[in-house]
């Protein structure tokens, strides 16, 4: 198990490098495209992940987001915060490959998702760890859109409020409400489960 | 606290321990990644594509993108403007009060204590598993302490520690444990270090790294922290 797990080193790149990666992938340079795709592809995968639970779709997304920057570097501004700017992408490619996956899910089973139950939380094997984060993937599903994101975001993503704002070009306050209402949500779909584990 | 606060806390807690396990999925499936695969991967497929075209927009930087690309939603757009400015002043109440303090701000800090408390027992989870793994070492003859590194046990509690401690990172800046943070590191470094010794540890190096934990006081000082973050959860 390697402890490279997390992209930290994103988050220290000054912003003269990223301008001067842009600056190259804008005039065809291939390795400095690379080098920014390395930068942020693992940010990139675990927000993907979070939405999906599911490598293949995660890295499918990832290439999905670095071939939309690659096309739209021309109109990236440069005023703007570049990170912010990829993870906006990163994140609306999600919510439409997710809604597009959700509905293919909903119709091969016949059922929507709100429709599926829980596990079955007054089962013997009901106080595993396991069961809890199968419980809790199947609650987050049920979120609204926002608060799902927020939720993954805040918690899987480990970004803060003010970053999320950013991202999701919205206040921080708005952020910490729309995160209290998903965990009260969550809260009420894993009642059960967490009830039987007290 | 009353008890239904103390429950509402005590769930909050427990999800917030979920969408931690959620992160241990994460963590696995990155390890069977090929990143640098991936990178050269879709450089390939990128420099197969065409680049749009620079927008217009740029081309006219202080206009409205609307009013550039489609006259037609600009002035649909402007119509529902003005329409919202005429209903706003309309309908507006002459003297409005303003908007009492929504429970929410409460609960924001709510949540915020909740995810303390978690950091504070992932910290002291972090730190009992550190002891105890410092302990056999440091209490090891020099001989088995150069063995221990290459226990497949021990090494694998040591990694697990350090992706432990990459996840705790965010957490460890909240200022009540700042305290930790310190410590934290410093075993993390000592990890790190023991980590990138390849080969048998000699005698000599494994009495240093057993001199350096006694006097650094490491394992004296992870047993206070624990003892102060466990006094400041009850």
């Amino acid at each position: 198990m390697t402890p490279e797990i997390l992209p930290q080193a994103a988050g220290r790149v000054s912003p003269d490098v990223i301008e001067g990666l842009v600056r190259g992938i804008r005039s065809g340079d291939r390795e400095a495209f690379v080098a920014l795709t390395r930068l942020y592809q693992k940010k990139v995968f675990i927000l993907a992940y979070s939405f999906f639970r599911n490598k293949e779709d995660a890295v499918d997304l990832v290439q999905d987001v670095f071939l939309r920057i690659y096309e739209k570097i021309d109109s990236f501004q440069e005023d703007r915060n570049f990170e912010a700017w990829l993870i906006q992408v990163a994140k609306n490619l999600c919510i439409d490959r997710y809604r597009k996956t959700r509905g293919r899910r909903e119709m091969e089973s016949g059922v929507r998702v709100d429709e599926i139950p829980l596990p079955d939380d007054r089962s013997p094997d009901a106080g595993r760890s396991s069961d809890l984060k199968a419980a809790l993937a199947r609650s987050v599903d049920r979120l609204a859109e926002r608060q799902r994101t927020i939720f993954l975001m805040r918690h899987v993503n480990q970004m803060g409020n003010e970053e999320i704002a950013r991202v999701l070009n919205i206040s921080t306050g708005t952020v910490k409400s729309l995160h209290f209402k998903a965990i009260r949500k969550l809260r009420t779909l894993m009642e059960p489960h967490i009830g039987y584990q007290t | 606290m009353c008890p239904d606060c103390r429950k509402h806390w005590e769930d909050a807690e427990k999800i917030m321990k979920g969408a931690d396990a959620l992160k241990e999925d994460v963590r696995t499936a990155m390890t069977t990644v090929d990143w640098d695969a991936l990178s050269e991967r879709i450089a390939d497929a990128a420099l197969a594509r065409p680049k749009t075209s620079p927008s217009r927009a740029r081309e006219f930087p202080g206009w409205p993108r609307a009013f550039i690309w489609k006259p037609a939603f600009a002035g649909v757009l402007g119509g529902l403007l003005i329409g919202a400015s005429v209903t706003y002043f309309a309908l507006r109440a002459p003297n409005a009060a303003p908007p009492a303090d929504s429970e929410i701000h409460a609960s924001g800090e709510f949540i915020d204590r909740a995810e303390l408390s978690v950091a504070k027992r992932e910290t002291l989870d972090y730190l009992s598993k550190s002891q105890s793994l410092l302990l056999d070492f440091v209490q090891a003859s020099p001989e088995e302490a150069g063995r221990l590194l290459h226990d497949e046990a021990a090494a694998g509690r040591a990694s697990d520690l350090l992706a432990k401690k990459r996840f705790m990172n965010s957490h460890l800046d909240d200022a009540s444990i700042a305290k930790a943070r310190g410590i934290c590191d410093q075993i993390e470094r000592l990890f790190v270090e023991l980590s990138q010794i390849s080969g048998d540890l000699s005698t000599a190096e494994a009495v240093k790294i057993q001199k350096y934990i006694e006097d650094k006081q490491l394992l004296l000082r992870i047993k206070l922290l624990r003892k102060e973050l466990a006094e400041s959860e009850v």
